[in-house]
């Protein structure tokens, strides 16, 4: 938990960690939650597997001390055996004054001699009675002063068994010299009727314990070693070693334990001891582990789980990739769509949810398709607003256009007055049949697309009434193709520019001012070219005509160029608008372009 | 993985180490399984009596069984014929022994070429040896403290006058110059007449003991002295030959000379122990440092012994090794 917490923690607080894809965050945590995971695991494996090695190696060494132990007791009740046979049988049912008994404990010694060295018998005062095998007694051995004898003698309830130690009763003429384990016990001896006090003593070869320890500790883990309830060792496999000052053996601390197994430290080493005493004899038999030599196996469990682990974790670390990259590849996917959306800074043109990414799991399709339905309900809710505000603004424009400049209205009317007091009254009918014209065409029942017929004929009034106004100050001449006249333009925009060609071009020109109106057809669009003689216009005014700061400016409607051109692109989609050339001192001509279409297409067009 | 190339390398390479970590757990429970031996011990002695080297043997066996490596004892068919031993030597390394126990049949000389031919491998020789090359070790008792000990108990059961006869055999062995050096310090003076017994050439055992027969013969000693095994088992056929007596001081280590202890044929014998010779000198063979860490003050031990108490618990596992 700890470990989790520091890790979240560093993770949390790393910036490049914070930085990095999703992919690689899903990875490289898996990846530190596994590292974690399989280590905790190893090390609790790890630990269990040594606790069961170590109880299972006390388990089989206690087994195979009960299994020694058995097998010494048999050992030991048969020394027994071949003493009692020879006392209870023999010795005791003897008078030695008159019976020998070297016949029957030859056959005994026979029948047993590859356990034993030797029989003897002993009156008290040390003197050989019967022996077996019969051997030349070694001269000047005093039977009394060596340790059976004594311990027989001293208590001659019990049978005794000695330590291991180098007979010393008969003479080997081959130089050799037999390690035995004396057991030794009173007997009684009769000679004339009368019991005398005498000790029998069988020799055990000690090879015959050697080797039953030999064979326990040929091999294992650990050995096994036997010692008097003193302490004094009988049999260990180090025994030279241990008598020669070399190896050094915890044989009195063991000797004083009870039966069971214990943990020790003896000469730096850790070591299991199990502890077993042996029936009759008090001996005890124990075996020693050093958790070194458990090492051995601990160590190769520990290569292997290493081993084991390292595969899993590389294993892992590609699962998780894997499973990483399946799970975060659509969310990638998706969000690289999402940032081409927004690139395209929700451009109209651009801006399409087909292109939004729907894959990978449920959810995350669910994720993608909502994703676009709002997009396409953004989109709808744009359109909306943009309709909306186009209408608006067609509206605004509209209304602009069809204001009559005050001044206009007042001039016309004012020069009517004049022309009927002067009595030419059928001028006056005709501007005011103009001015009449005028206004219908400017309502044309609140329709703003009209036929270019309809158009011209507005701007002709328009030029009748500013010629009467100017004094025939400047001509105009309109020429419009009749193929045109009946395709659908935008009303009231060919008046503006012959306002505009009047009050900057030819107003003081005083009769040499010169206005054409000129309608036609080009590469299947309709241009109407205003043109004048007069002045021109700077560059620098030129670049503004057709912006929002023209608007308003000087005298005439107030309607600037700018307004005819917006009307134009918000009517017509496309490249259509107005378009000036002028040279100064040479004029000035402002083109009307528009699409070729008529009425009845545009009303189609429209309610698509 | 956005490259088809990225990921078959990735997974080429998850794959390889894979293969990688197999191998090396395979290789790894191989070593661990088949536990290889430590290596090659070398143990090569004088005389041709294997027995006699059998307590030295099982001290250094039991460090080899501990250990895990191989032991092979060789022995010469002479006593103290060099050129026969440096062959062994020769041999030896040429069939690639880890590490040589020599005992050398003449120490100066076996010193000498063993020191030329700057071995890497541990060189232990079972003698005091001089000036060994730098990291061979020498394993023996105080040879000069083991003669000089021996002289004293002469010198305090024989009286002032008695002739003593050494027989200095086998004297290009330090271990019996000095044990002879030792034992004259330790009698001068304080016996009678001083005879050594020596001769040059062949050293086969019925030689030797035809020589010492020949002089127990010719010329009279009252106590006779002999400095090593081959010397005294020698010394103890002659007079079973002779079936002659004289009182015998002994240094040596053999069965021989422990069986006429007891029988009154040898006053004194000095023993030391062998067992724990063979056993350090495996110890540094195999593992030279530990040894010279943990045994440091260990002394090889020595002791006087005498038929009175040969069968002390103490002297009886020194004078009657338990031997397999």
């Amino acid at each position: 938990m700890f470990l989790k917490n520091t890790l979240e923690h560093l993770l949390q607080n790393t910036d490049r960690y914070k930085k990095r894809s999703l992919q690689w965050t899903i990875s490289l945590s898996f990846t530190a939650i596994s590292i974690v995971s399989i280590a905790s695991m190893a090390i609790a494996f790890y630990t269990h597997s040594i606790n069961v090695i170590r109880q299972n190696t006390i388990k089989e060494n206690s087994q195979i001390v009960d299994q020694v132990s058995w097998n010494l007791n048999s050992y030991i009740r048969n020394m027994m055996g071949i003493s009692d046979s020879m006392y209870y049988s023999v010795i005791k049912n003897r008078n030695l004054t008159y019976e020998k008994i070297n016949k029957e404990m030859n056959l005994l010694y026979e029948a047993n001699k590859d356990n034993l060295t030797g029989i003897v018998c002993t009156t008290g005062d040390g003197a050989i009675v019967a022996s077996s095998p019969i051997s030349a007694r070694k001269p000047g051995v005093d039977l009394r002063k060596q340790e059976w004898f004594q311990k027989a003698t001293d208590e001659i309830e019990n049978i005794h068994f000695s330590t291991p130690h180098v007979q010393n009763i008969f003479d080997n003429s081959n130089y050799r010299y037999f390690w035995v384990v004396s057991l030794s016990r009173s007997v009684e001896l009769t000679y004339f009727g009368s019991v005398r006090s005498g000790v029998l003593l069988v020799d055990m070869n000690y090879s015959g314990i050697e080797q039953m320890f030999e064979k326990v500790n040929d091999g294992g883990v650990g050995f096994v070693y036997l010692c008097d309830s003193d302490g004094n060792i009988i049999y260990h496999p180090m025994q030279k070693a241990i008598y020669a000052g070399l190896v050094r053996e915890n044989n009195l601390v063991h000797a004083a334990h009870g039966d069971g197994s214990f943990a020790e430290k003896f000469d730096g080493q850790e070591r299991d001891v199990v502890v077993k005493t042996v029936g009759y004899t008090g001996w005890k038999i124990i075996s020693v582990t050093p958790t070194s030599e458990l090492a051995m196996d601990m160590g190769q469990m520990r290569n292997y789980l290493i081993m084991v682990a390292l595969i899993m974790l590389m294993l892992i670390i590609f699962g998780n990739y894997i499973i990483s990259y399946v799970v975060t590849d659509p969310i990638r996917k998706l969000e690289e769509s999402i940032a081409y959306l927004e690139e395209g800074v929700l451009n109209e043109d651009v801006m399409n949810e087909d292109d939004i990414f729907i894959g990978g799991s449920h959810e995350i399709r669910h994720l993608g398709r909502t994703i676009k339905s709002m997009i396409r309900q953004m989109r709808k809710l744009t359109d909306e607003m943009v309709r909306e505000q186009k209408a608006k603004r067609k509206s605004e424009l509209d209304a602009l256009q069809s204001q009559i400049n005050p001044h206009f209205l007042y001039n016309t009317l004012d020069s009517v007055v004049w022309m009927i007091e002067g009595e030419q009254y059928r001028d006056a009918i005709s501007m005011v049949t103009a001015l009449a014209q005028l206004f219908r065409i400017s309502l044309s029942k609140g329709n703003n697309i009209i036929t270019i017929r309809d158009e011209i004929t507005h701007a002709r009034n328009y030029l009748n009434i500013q010629m009467v106004r100017y004094k025939n100050k400047f001509t105009a001449d309109i020429d419009i193709d009749p193929e045109i006249e009946n395709c659908a333009t935008i009303k009231l925009i060919v008046q503006p520019l012959l306002e505009n060609a009047i009050y900057y071009g030819v107003e003081h020109m005083d009769g040499e001012g010169e206005i054409r109106v000129r309608g036609y057809e080009k590469d299947g669009d309709i241009y109407i070219a205003v043109s004048d003689n007069g002045m021109g216009i700077p560059k620098e005014t030129l670049a503004t005509l057709l912006t929002d700061k023209a608007r308003s400016r000087g005298k005439g409607s107030g309607i600037g160029l700018w307004n005819v051109d917006q009307r134009i692109k918000i009517y017509f989609k496309g490249d259509y608008g107005l378009i000036i050339d002028s040279e100064l001192d040479e004029g000035t001509t402002v083109t009307i372009h528009l699409p070729k279409v008529s009425i009845e297409e545009y009303q189609k067009e429209g309610s698509r | 993985m956005k490259k088809l190339s990225g990921k078959r390398s990735l997974i080429l390479i998850i794959i390889l180490l894979v293969i990688f970590l197999l191998i090396a757990a395979y290789q790894i429970n191989s070593g661990i399984t088949e536990k290889k031996p430590a290596g090659h011990i070398s143990m090569i002695v004088y005389g041709d009596d294997s027995e006699r080297w059998e307590n030295m043997r099982e001290g250094a066996y039991l460090v080899c069984k501990d250990m895990n490596a191989d032991l092979s004892l060789l022995t010469m068919l002479s006593e103290n014929d060099i050129s026969e031993q440096e062959e062994i030597i020769d041999r030896e390394i040429g069939d690639g022994a880890d590490a040589l126990i020599i005992a050398p049949c003449d120490s100066k000389a076996i010193k000498d070429y063993v020191s030329k031919k700057r071995l890497k491998i541990p060189v232990v020789y079972l003698e005091s040896v001089d000036d060994a090359f730098l990291g061979n070790v020498s394993i023996a008792a105080d040879d000069y403290k083991m003669g000089y000990s021996l002289g004293e108990e002469l010198a305090a059961q024989e009286s002032d006058i008695v002739t003593v006869a050494i027989i200095s055999e086998n004297t290009g062995r330090e271990s019996v110059a000095l044990r002879e050096k030792g034992l004259r310090d330790a009698i001068e003076g304080k016996t009678g007449k001083l005879i050594i017994w020596s001769r040059e050439g062949s050293s086969s055992h019925a030689n030797t003991r035809t020589f010492i027969q020949r002089e127990i013969v010719s010329e009279a000693a009252d106590v006779i002295v002999t400095l090593d095994n081959s010397t005294t088992d020698a010394l103890l056929d002659a007079l079973t030959n002779l079936n002659e007596t004289r009182k015998v001081y002994s240094i040596s280590t053999s069965n021989k000379a422990v069986y006429n202890l007891y029988n009154d044929k040898i006053k004194a014998l000095e023993y030391s122990d062998e067992f724990s010779m063979g056993y350090l000198a495996a110890m540094n063979a195999l593992d030279p440092g530990y040894a010279a860490v943990k045994y440091s003050n260990k002394d090889i031990e020595y002791r006087l012994v005498k038929k009175e108490n040969m069968y002390d618990e103490d002297n009886q596992t020194l004078l009657f090794p338990f031997v397999d």
